[in-house]
């Protein structure tokens, strides 16, 4: 006989049954008050961090989303301020901050508030 | 197999919230394990009822002890070889007092030994007859690597011993074991 095949019958020998009733008998041992360990009071809390972290990242989320879409919709893009075609007044990147008439005359050199305000057709006059 | 193993983590973390049902799965899966053990320590079947109701009641107490998922088999196992330990203290301390007062030891019930019952064949019998020659470490040995499936590191777990030291020791009680079977043969 090798240890192998030694190693191999006592791998195979016949194990001894658990009665029946054992599990029965085990179930009714176990207390109907939960055990309040000290590692599931920690689960605990970590859970509810973890839940609060959550909503705080989705709130946050939304929160940006919408500051997000409300600022875009309410300033325009300075580029389309270079494109407005139908005033008598034209500005050009070229020759930022300076006004001009439909003569190219300058008219003032003026900031950029300036000329939003001038673009403003009830302020101009028309 | 990841599916199963994701389904006993999650079990295990149902149990560390104190859930009865989770536990109750627990026992299921472990119960025949820790009976079997118990009767090759014992040699006696209502004594290892009682000691693997003891094991898993002080099991479900210390649920916070239980580290890792892996270690779940070992950590039973560990609790149980305890519970046998101070059951045996607790054997021999009574026996004592019983010697004193100038008591019959035999009053200590005996139940016949549920091993009887697995030695069907005459194979078996002559194998578990060896087993039991052993020294009471080698028998350990053998049992928990043979018969209950644990590894050389889940062994490590529940002796407390290197496992080099656990892997040298079961080839020196195989190679006694044979030398028994041997003898006999």
């Amino acid at each position: 006989m090798t240890l192998r095949s030694l190693e191999e019958r006592l791998r195979h020998l016949p194990q001894p049954q658990a009665p029946k009733t054992l599990k029965a008998r085990l179930f009714a041992t176990i207390p109907d008050t939960q055990p309040q360990t000290v590692g599931a009071v920690r689960l605990k809390w970590r859970f509810r961090i973890r839940n609060f972290g959550a909503t705080a990242a989705a709130a946050v989320l939304i929160f940006a989303f919408m500051f997000t879409v409300n600022h875009a919709l309410s300033i325009p893009p300075q580029a389309l301020l270079t494109e407005l075609e139908d005033v008598s007044l034209c500005y050009t990147g070229r020759q930022q901050h300076f006004l001009y008439d439909q003569n190219d005359a300058p008219l003032a050199l003026t900031s950029l508030p300036d000329m939003q305000r001038l673009i403003n057709p009830n302020e101009i006059g028309y | 197999m990841l599916v199963r193993r994701g389904t006993q983590r999650q079990n295990l973390k149902h149990i560390r919230l104190g859930r009865r049902k989770a536990y109750e799965t627990l026992i299921c899966q472990h119960y025949k394990a820790i009976y079997g053990f118990m009767v090759y320590l014992t040699g006696d079947k209502n004594r290892s009822e009682d000691l693997t109701q003891d094991t898993f009641v002080a099991a479900w107490a210390n649920i916070d002890g239980l580290r890792d998922h892996a270690s779940l088999k070992s950590w039973l196992h560990q609790i149980a070889y305890r519970k046998f330990i101070d059951s045996q203290r607790a054997t021999k301390h009574n026996r004592t007092l019983l010697k004193n007062m100038a008591e019959a030891t035999s009053d200590i019930a005996e139940t016949p030994n549920p091993l009887y019952q697995v030695m069907a064949d005459e194979h078996s019998a002559l194998l578990y007859d060896a087993i039991g020659k052993l020294e009471p470490s080698q028998y350990l040995l053998i049992i928990l690597h043979y018969f209950q499936g644990l590894s050389f590191r889940e062994m490590t777990a529940v002796l407390g011993r290197p496992t080099g030291t656990v892997k040298w020791q079961i080839g020196k009680a195989l190679k006694t074991l044979k030398s028994f079977l041997s003898e006999r043969v």
